[in-house]
């Protein structure tokens, strides 16, 4: 055999031998149970129907849409979920915002500070649900505190926001060290330029950091989007796969009762895929928004540069 | 002599009232918010260590006492919670699932991750892309999809359900070409003069230096794993398959005491919390560079 | 130890980029050959390819007697020491060094040995045990040559090794790595931008620019004999200076060299180097000064002076350089086109401001067309000499000679201007008489005679040694020479090379698939070893506009091939040549016997030249 030949296929042999792994990763994981909910989804598999399915088209994602018997929760637990990320997102950046400001003013302790904020993401998702719902019992330690007595996870008025008042809880240590670094990152020499400038502490704020960490926020609403339509596994945790709250039956939740529940896989595939439509689409918009490249592979770039602490990392 | 060297030079301090005045208000608010954190674990780990009745006469204190004051440790609830967590199968679970996740993460994933990165081979940036492109269908559409093809495969209800789809991660083998696109190539092409093959390039050479990222992501893929909910939940429904995350929420649905659950959710949580206070600094780290997984 | 030679080199990328064009050099063992020239210029880039780094888009590198092309980097038995060290960080020194030897599973007893001993060598004993990051760049550099000399390999490759030292350090490795070749007696590549590290450790340098050879040769020729405007200004500190000029040859037969604002008079040993076309004065040049050759004087004892004013002077100790301009408006211009440096030996007094008398060594300065930036003054020129055409005589160089029957149907009476090329000349014991004026050692056995005959200077090479003064014949082949009358060209040398446009053709003739070349609508078979050849370049070669190099003495004449037309047969009275034609296009080759009207011509493949037309890239 010509030797250029031989070289160019040992190459690409080489090559797939490393990849090896994510192919069949990615065809077993990714790509056939995309494809299996797909066709599932257009079909009538369920329990009851796990040997005798049959082909149904479009039924599933008509019924999920129109049958308000079947599924009178469809269009309530999307309104709930859009009230959730109503709730969470504008406050989770407004927090994050203050509360980085206030780590970034040259304060002791920040460390400290840091780390404290950062334990419930660390700590397991099932163990801070049960911590908070006994806190947020009758008797629990809220109730005490206030010397009330109100149920609030059973409560129809305050279990949605109480959920959100926990999701924001959980994430700020998080959202607090993105938002921080993203401050960390502005050239010092814009803040002193604008003190030259005679501009204050709040005008400092206003015009040098709020522009400078706009990216972060841009990234906090689309990440919180995105998370906020996938919101239910709190739920599920609290009140296993069925609860009698209506206000907090978001989508996600939805889904679970009617994959678990009710182990109607088609109709449970054709809610995947439509989730997955409400997502893409978010992300579409993403992309068209930050023309070209989407933010989250931009923060992984700069998260990979970090790590290693060094700046000639190549892009995509 | 030695007098004068010690004599340190004096500067007057002007105090400046403003900016004391600032800081401390920065300083109550954070400690304001600090407590909001803290008090609940407080609360949590305190009752956990109370018997029930002691709970119920006199509500929140900072130490666990009995129903008449007195500093006592009630670590019946710890047996319990042991026992109704099941917890020596639970955790040998979870640490199976974890260990196996994270060993098979960090290989496979930095394998590819040198590939797309370095080798050159037919199609290379088509299945990249392809890759990348996969990255926008979030975990939670995945997870009916997944257990469909669990089911198909007819593995339900077993241990390599609850590993096999996190064995690799494409958000990770992104991360991971990011890291090995920045290593000095000189470095890799003297190898490749002195004889290395490329799987040892790749193994010997390329990987050591990557190390501080491995660190980070061994460290978060463990987490995740550990902590995971609803996979476990969604494909398996065996009681002796249970991880502690499962476990923990069956405890918390069924009929136990307070004190019994808090203690539970201790169990669960604490290793967790230690291994961050211990790799703190890698975890804030990796996480103050960028986003973890969504 | 062995010999490499890259032929024919070329570095495309994404098929149309060419980072290295037509790379050729033989390099022999034990040289130490260096790369220069500016960033981006290919010089990294060809350096990788023959480590294996970088895969050569066409030509061929030979390693030894070995077709290198596809050869695993490993399996050149080559080192490499890279600008950034590129020391495994993770190991210790030793483990570095000794990491080739493993791979190649040397003993573990024998490594000791080698490793050891090269750490004696480069003095690095006592940091074996450390890790890189514990050493200074000076001791990192030498663990990178302890690991590329620990291997003994044929060739030493080293890509700009010294550029992160600092400036001390650097001329100390300098000399160590010079040191390093004597001791080791092997070949060694080197890569560098700095042209002084160029001219102090080569023995040959290769200058490129923009993907181009510029010039391949020694140091010292490299210095007196640039031939482009290019190396002149790059080789050399300081710069060689810079000035738009105009030659002209006077009416008594001298020539001088005009810019604005002086002018020079050329020695006459000079003048015969120059190409005679630009002696009129129309064509600019640039000339070229080196700082050495200008020196401020009280007089200039041979009237070739410059006054100027000076703009600055820089101390440098031992050498004073003095920045100076001959329009007095323009001194402080950064980029004023009469600006000059001069540099001499200790400052006797001048300072900036003053205006001062600089005296130029006439016998060295250098011309370039001003377009081109090619040498107007060959080390080996073509002369051009008068020639008249008498009756069936031509008279040149002193004495007249039968014309041969070639020229004679072309050339009619009248006074002829003759482009003699070195290579038309031979010395000889008939022919033309001559004294040798002076010798000049080409190197390699070769000696470049100026020879005196009658009123005409010619150069001519011979592998003989002759001395100055010595009494020679020459022989001129009448093939070789160019006429030109009145600015238009009579008769022409006879290319050597004849060039083809066309396709390679696949064509299935019955069972039989048949491989052709195709030029202007006819075709000739190519033979089987040819065709393996175009295999090997991929299928993609029938597709692509190729042009065809043919060395003329390769092709014959007979009665199968390429059909072609025979116009007239020439006859040079030595040699004898047929001109063929192939509908537009004519060319020559030797043929003995009178052909007829219509022949076909055959040639030797395997010396073909093939180029792809579009990309002017040089296949096979």
């Amino acid at each position: 055999m010509k030797a250029q030949t031989k070289q160019k296929l040992k190459r690409n042999a080489v090559g797939y031998a490393f990849i090896l792994p994510l192919i069949l990763y990615f065809i077993v994981f990714q790509l056939a149970p995309m494809l299996i909910a797909l066709f599932i989804s257009f079909t009538n598999y369920s329990l009851e129907h796990l040997n005798d399915y049959s082909f149904v088209g479009f039924d599933n994602y008509i019924e999920l849409f129109t049958n308000s018997v079947k599924y009178p929760m469809f269009w309530s637990s999307l309104k709930t979920t859009f009230f959730y990320i109503l709730l969470t997102v504008p406050a989770n950046i407004i927090l994050a915002l203050v509360i980085s400001a206030l780590l970034n003013s040259k304060i002791k302790g920040e460390k400290f500070f840091k780390t404290i904020f950062y334990i419930p993401s660390v700590t397991v998702g099932v163990a801070i649900m049960v911590m908070w719902q006994q806190m947020l019992a009758p008797d629990g330690l809220i109730n005490q505190l206030f010397s009330s007595n109100v149920d609030f996870l059973n409560n129809e008025s305050t279990a949605l926001s109480v959920f959100a008042l926990m999701s924001i809880w959980g994430g700020l240590g998080y959202n607090v060290l993105i938002m921080l670094s993203a401050m960390k990152n502005i050239d010092p020499s814009l803040y002193e330029a604008a003190e030259i400038d005679g501009a204050g502490p709040l005008q400092k704020f206003l015009y040098v950091t709020v522009p400078g960490v706009m990216p972060t926020v841009f990234f906090f609403l689309i990440t919180g989007l995105i998370g906020g339509f996938q919101v239910g596994e709190q739920m599920l945790i609290v009140y296993g796969d069925t609860t009698m709250v209506n206000s907090v039956y978001t989508y996600v939740y939805g889904l679970y009762y009617t994959m678990r529940r009710e182990c109607n896989y088609a109709m449970a595939s054709a809610m995947s895929y439509f989730l997955f439509v409400i997502i893409l689409i978010i992300t579409l918009i993403q992309f068209r928004v930050q023309n070209g490249r989407p933010k989250w592979i931009t923060k992984l770039i700069d998260k990979a540069k970090r790590v290693k602490g060094e700046e000639n990392v190549e892009t995509v | 002599m030695k007098q004068s060297e010690n004599r340190k030079l004096h500067f007057p301090r002007r105090v400046n009232v403003a900016s004391v005045t600032k800081k401390t208000a920065i300083y109550i608010v954070l400690i304001a918010l600090c407590l909001t954190f803290i008090i609940p674990y407080i609360w949590m780990i305190v009752t956990s260590l109370r018997t029930e009745t002691a709970y119920n006469s006199t509500g929140f204190t900072l130490l666990p006492l009995d129903e008449n004051g007195k500093f006592t440790l009630y670590f019946q609830n710890y047996g319990e919670a042991f026992t109704a967590l099941d917890l020596g199968t639970v955790f040998l679970n979870t640490l199976i699932v974890c260990v196996v996740n994270t060993v098979a993460n960090l290989f496979l994933n930095s394998l590819a991750a040198y590939a797309f990165a370095r080798l050159k081979f037919f199609g290379r940036n088509s299945v990249f892309k392809v890759c990348l492109f996969s990255m926008m269908v979030p975990g939670t559409v995945m997870l009916v999809p997944n257990y469909l093809i669990c089911d198909f495969l007819g593995i339900t209800d077993s241990i390599p359900a609850l590993i096999m789809p996190f064995l690799m991660s494409i958000y990770n083998i992104f991360l991971l070409r990011q890291q090995f696109l920045g290593v000095d190539k000189e470095i890799e092409e003297a190898a490749k003069i002195e004889g290395a093959s490329v799987f040892r390039i790749y193994f010997r050479i390329v990987l050591p230096l990557v190390k501080p990222m491995l660190i980070v992501l061994g460290i978060t893929t463990f987490m995740w794993n550990y902590s995971n909910y609803l996979w476990p939940y969604i494909v398996n429904s065996d009681p002796a398959l249970r991880t502690l995350s499962t476990s923990l929420a069956e405890l918390m649905g069924a009929d136990y005491d307070i004190t019994v659950k808090l203690a539970g959710a201790v169990i669960v949580s604490a290793p967790m919390i230690v291994v961050f206070f211990i790799l703190q600094k890698f975890i804030i780290g990796g996480t103050m560079a960028g986003a973890v997984k969504g | 130890m062995a010999k490499v030679s890259l032929k024919h080199i070329y570095k495309v990328y994404d098929g149309k980029v060419k980072a290295v064009n037509d790379f050729n050099l033989e390099i022999e063992d034990k040289e130490f050959i260096v790369f220069v020239g500016p960033s981006g210029c290919g010089k990294s880039t060809t350096l990788r390819m023959v480590a294996g780094l970088e895969e050569i888009s066409a030509g061929e590198l030979w390693i030894g007697d070995t077709l290198c092309n596809h050869v695993e980097p490993k399996n050149r038995n080559i080192s490499m020491v890279f600008q950034n060290y590129a020391l495994f960080p993770n190991m210790t020194v030793y483990d570095n060094i000794a990491f080739g030897l493993k791979m190649h599973k040397v003993p573990k007893n024998e490594i000791d040995v080698k490793v050891k001993e090269a750490a004696e060598i480069l003095g690095i004993t006592e940091y074996l045990g450390r890790k890189p990051k514990a050493l200074s760049g000076g001791q990192r550099q030498r663990v990178a040559l302890g690991r590329a000399i620990v291997r003994e390999p044929n060739v030493f490759l080293f890509d700009e090794p010294l550029s992160n030292l600092d400036a001390k350090l650097r001329a100390k490795m300098r000399t160590e790595i010079t040191r390093l070749h004597k001791r080791l007696q092997t070949t060694f590549i080197y890569v560098t931008h700095d042209q002084v590290e160029a001219m102090t450790m080569g023995d040959r340098i290769v200058v490129m620019k923009g993907g181009y050879v510029q010039q391949i040769d020694t140091p010292q020729n490299l210095f007196r004999w640039p031939e482009n405007k290019f190396v002149a200004g790059f080789i050399g500190t300081p710069q060689m200076n810079f000035f738009s000029a105009a030659l002209t040859r006077e009416k008594n037969g001298k020539v001088t060299v005009a810019t604005k604002d002086f002018t020079l008079t050329i020695p006459a040993e000079e003048t015969y180097r120059l190409d005679e076309t630009y002696l009129d004065g129309a064509k600019p040049v640039t000339l070229g000064i080196r700082p050495d050759d200008i020196r401020p004087v009280v007089k200039a004892k041979s009237g070739a002076e410059i006054k100027a004013k000076v703009a600055l002077v820089e101390e440098l100790g031992t050498q004073t350089l003095i920045y100076a301009n001959t329009n007095e408006d323009e001194l402080m211009h950064e980029n004023s086109e009469t600006a000059f440096c001069s540099s001499m030996g200790e400052n006797s007094g001048i300072c900036a401001g003053q205006e001062v008398i600089f005296e130029v060594n006439t016998a060295k300065l250098h011309f370039f067309d001003e377009t081109s930036e090619r040498t107007v003054k060959r080390r080996i020129p073509t002369v051009t000499v008068k020639c008249t055409i008498k009756n069936g005589t031509m008279e040149m160089l002193g004495a007249a000679q039968p014309l041969p029957p070639a020229l004679g149907e072309s050339l009619e009476n009248g006074v002829y201007k003759t482009e003699v090329p070195a290579g038309a000349l031979a010395l000889s014991d008939k022919g033309y008489a001559g004294v040798i004026e002076e010798i000049d050692d080409l190197g390699k056995g070769r000696y470049l005679y100026r020879v005196c005959c009658g009123k005409d200077r010619v150069f001519i090479i011979d592998g003989n040694v002759h001395k100055e003064g010595e009494n020679v014949f020459v022989t001129v082949a009448a093939d070789k020479l160019t006429f030109t009358i009145n600015g238009e060209t009579a008769a022409e040398a006879i290319s050597s090379v004849f060039r083809l446009n066309g396709k390679f053709l696949r064509v299935k003739e019955g069972k039989e698939k048949k491989h052709y070349f195709e030029t202007d609508g006819v075709r000739i078979e190519t033979p089987f070893g040819f065709n393996q050849k175009m295999y090997d370049r991929g299928r993609s070669i029938f597709k692509r506009e190729l042009t065809l190099d043919i060395s003329a003495d390769k092709a014959e004449l007979c009665g199968e091939g390429l059909p072609v037309t025979v116009e007239n047969v020439l006859d040079y009275g030595a040699v004898k040549y047929a001109r063929l034609r192939i509908n537009e296009k004519s060319f020559c080759i030797p043929a003995d016997i009178l052909p007829e009207q219509n022949a076909c011509v055959k040639f030797d493949f395997d010396a073909i030249k093939v180029y792809d037309s579009a990309l002017d890239m040089r296949l096979f």
